[in-house]
C-alpha cells in the first residue's frame, strides 16, 4: 500500500515511517503542505497521513485540496497534537500518540 | 427659551414663579373678600376674612406643590434616564452611553461624566480580554511544544518495541529519546525562566552590562567558531541595577539567537555603553533577511525564523523582552536591509551612590 507522511517533525516522521514500512507499506514522507500537494500530483497514494500544523501550507488547507481533486481515490487520517480551542473537527482525527493501519 | 438655561435657573425660575403666582393668586382672593366683607360692618368682615382666607391659602398652597412637583419632575428627568441607564448596563452589553441633553448644564455634565466612565470600563474590560486570550493562547502553544517530543519519544518506542528490535535499533531509539527528553527540558527550562522574569520586579543590584556582554562572548566563542562565525565585542561600561541572573541570561539569549540566525561567514557584533542616560547593550547580527512578518513576531513565544540546524526553545527573545520589561527598560530591534537583526537593549542608568558621610 502506498502511503504518503506528511509530518515536519523529522525524528517523529523517521519512526512513523519506520512503522509503516514494518506493516508492509510503501511511504514517501513530505515535511510541508506544499510538498505533499506536489507528491500527491505525481504519485497515487492509497493513503494520506496528514499533519495538521505545516509550515508552507496548512494541513487543512491540504486536506481540503485534496479532498476536492481525488474525491474517492485517496483515504485521508488526519494525525494532530494540536486540539486549537473551537476548531471544529475536519474529519477523523487521530491524536499522534497512536495510530491505525487500515487493511 | 426655557430650555437654554441651566437646571440651576430653570428650578429657581420654577420657585420664584410659584412664589409669585401663589401671591397674586391670594391677594387677588383677598381682595374679593375684602370687596364682599366690606359691604358688611368690621368686625365680621375681619372674622369673615380670616376664616375663608385659611382655605384660599391652603388651596394656593396645594395647587403651588401640585405644579412644583410636576415640573421639578420634567427638569429632573434626566437623573431618571441615566439611573435607567446604569441599571441596563452589564459585562456583557457596555456599549450604551446616557443622552447628553441641551443646555450644557449641571445634569450634562453628570451624563457627559457617567459615558466617560463607562468608555473607561469597557476598554478596561477589552483590556482584560485581550490578555486572558493571549494567555490561553499561551498555554496551548506551551502544551503543543511539550508534547511534540513526547509524541515522538512515544512513537520511537512503539515502532521500535513492534517486532524484534535489534541491539543497533534500541541503542538507536535511546539516543532520540535521549534528544527528545532534552528538547522538553530546555523548554520547561525557559518557561520558568520566562515566569520568574514576569513575577514582579527583580532585586537590584548594581550589574554592569559591559561584564556581563563580556561573560556571554567568551562563553560564545566556541559556537561562534563551530558555525564560522565571527565574534565582535566593542564594551564601554554601562552601569544598570538588577537580577544578575535574569541580565545574563538575556545577555546570552540575545547572543545566541545571534548566532543561530546567521550563516557561515557572517558576523556578530556586540556593543555596551551609556547613551541618553541608558545604559545599553546592543547586538548586531548578519544573517538571512527577516520578513516584516517574522519582524513583527520576533519577541513572541514559541515562533522560531529559519535557522541553521539546532532549533531552540522558541522562548529565547521572548525572555529577553520579559526580563527588560521587569527592569523597566525598552527594546528596540531593526531588520537589517542586508539581512539580520540589530536589537538593542536600554536600561535605566544606574546611578552613582553618594558616600554616606559618618
Amino acid at each position: 500500500m502506498r502511503v504518503l507522511l506528511v509530518e515536519d517533525e523529522q525524528p517523529l516522521a523517521t519512526y512513523i515511517a519506520a512503522g509503516l514500512h514494518k506493516h508492509g507499506c510503501a511511504v514517501d514522507v513530505a515535511h510541508d503542505g506544499q510538498q505533499a500537494l506536489d507528491k500527491c500530483e505525481i504519485t497515487p497514494y492509497d493513503v494520506v497521513v496528514l499533519d495538521r500544523d505545516l509550515p508552507v501550507v496548512h494541513g487543512d488547507t491540504v486536506c481540503r485540496l485534496l479532498a476536492q481533486r481525488f474525491t474517492n481515490a485517496v483515504r485521508i487520517t488526519v494525525s494532530t497534537l494540536r486540539r486549537k480551542l473551537g476548531d471544529p473537527p475536519l474529519i477523523e482525527t487521530v491524536t499522534g500518540a497512536g495510530y491505525r493501519i487500515a487493511p | 427659551m426655557i430650555r437654554r438655561l441651566t437646571a440651576r435657573s430653570r428650578l429657581a425660575l420654577l420657585y420664584t414663579g410659584l412664589v409669585l403666582a401663589a401671591g397674586l393668586l391670594l391677594t387677588a382672593l383677598t381682595y374679593l373678600l375684602l370687596f364682599h366683607s366690606l359691604r358688611l360692618r368690621i368686625g365680621e368682615a375681619m372674622s369673615k376674612l380670616l376664616t375663608q382666607a385659611a382655605p384660599a391659602l391652603l388651596v394656593v398652597t396645594a395647587l403651588a406643590g401640585l405644579t412644583g412637583w410636576l415640573v421639578a419632575g420634567r427638569i429632573l428627568r434626566p437623573i431618571r434616564t441615566i439611573s435607567g441607564t446604569a441599571n441596563r448596563l452589564s459585562a456583557e452589553n457596555l456599549s450604551e452611553r446616557v443622552p447628553v441633553r441641551q443646555p450644557a448644564d449641571e445634569l450634562a455634565t453628570l451624563a457627559t461624566t457617567i459615558n466617560g466612565m463607562l468608555d473607561r470600563i469597557q476598554h478596561g474590560i477589552a483590556e482584560r480580554d485581550r490578555v486572558l486570550n493571549s494567555q490561553r493562547l499561551f498555554v496551548a502553544n506551551a502544551a503543543h511544544e511539550l508534547r511534540t517530543p513526547l509524541t515522538t519519544m512515544r512513537t520511537a518506542v512503539d515502532v521500535t518495541l513492534d517486532g524484534e528490535p535489534d541491539r543497533a535499533e534500541l541503542i538507536a531509539m535511546a539516543g532520540d529519546i535521549a534528544t527528545a527528553v532534552e528538547t522538553n527540558q530546555r523548554t520547561l527550562d525557559g518557561l520558568l525562566v520566562l515566569a520568574r522574569s514576569q513575577a514582579g520586579p527583580p532585586r537590584r543590584t548594581p550589574v554592569d552590562l559591559a561584564e556581563v556582554a563580556a561573560a556571554t562572548v567568551a562563553d560564545a566563542a566556541g559556537r561562534a567558531a563551530n558555525g564560522a562565525v565571527t565574534l565582535q565585542a566593542d564594551l564601554r561600561p554601562a552601569p544598570a541595577s538588577g537580577e544578575p541572573v535574569l541580565l545574563e541570561r538575556m545577555a546570552g539569549n540575545l547572543l545566541e539567537n545571534a548566532l543561530r540566525y546567521n550563516h557561515a561567514g557572517g558576523h556578530v557584533t556586540v556593543t555596551s555603553g551609556i547613551a541618553n542616560g541608558h545604559a545599553f547593550l546592543r547586538v548586531v547580527n548578519t544573517g538571512p533577511l527577516v520578513t516584516p512578518e517574522e519582524e513583527r513576531r520576533l519577541f513572541e513565544p514559541f515562533v522560531r525564523g529559519a535557522g541553521n540546524g539546532t532549533r531552540g526553545a522558541g522562548l529565547g527573545l521572548s525572555i529577553v523582552r520579559a526580563v527588560v520589561t521587569a527592569h523597566d527598560g525598552e527594546i528596540s530591534s531593526t531588520a537589517r536591509p542586508t539581512g539580520g537583526m540589530d536589537i538593542a537593549v536600554h536600561l535605566p542608568q544606574a546611578l552613582e551612590e553618594a558616600p554616606t558621610s559618618g
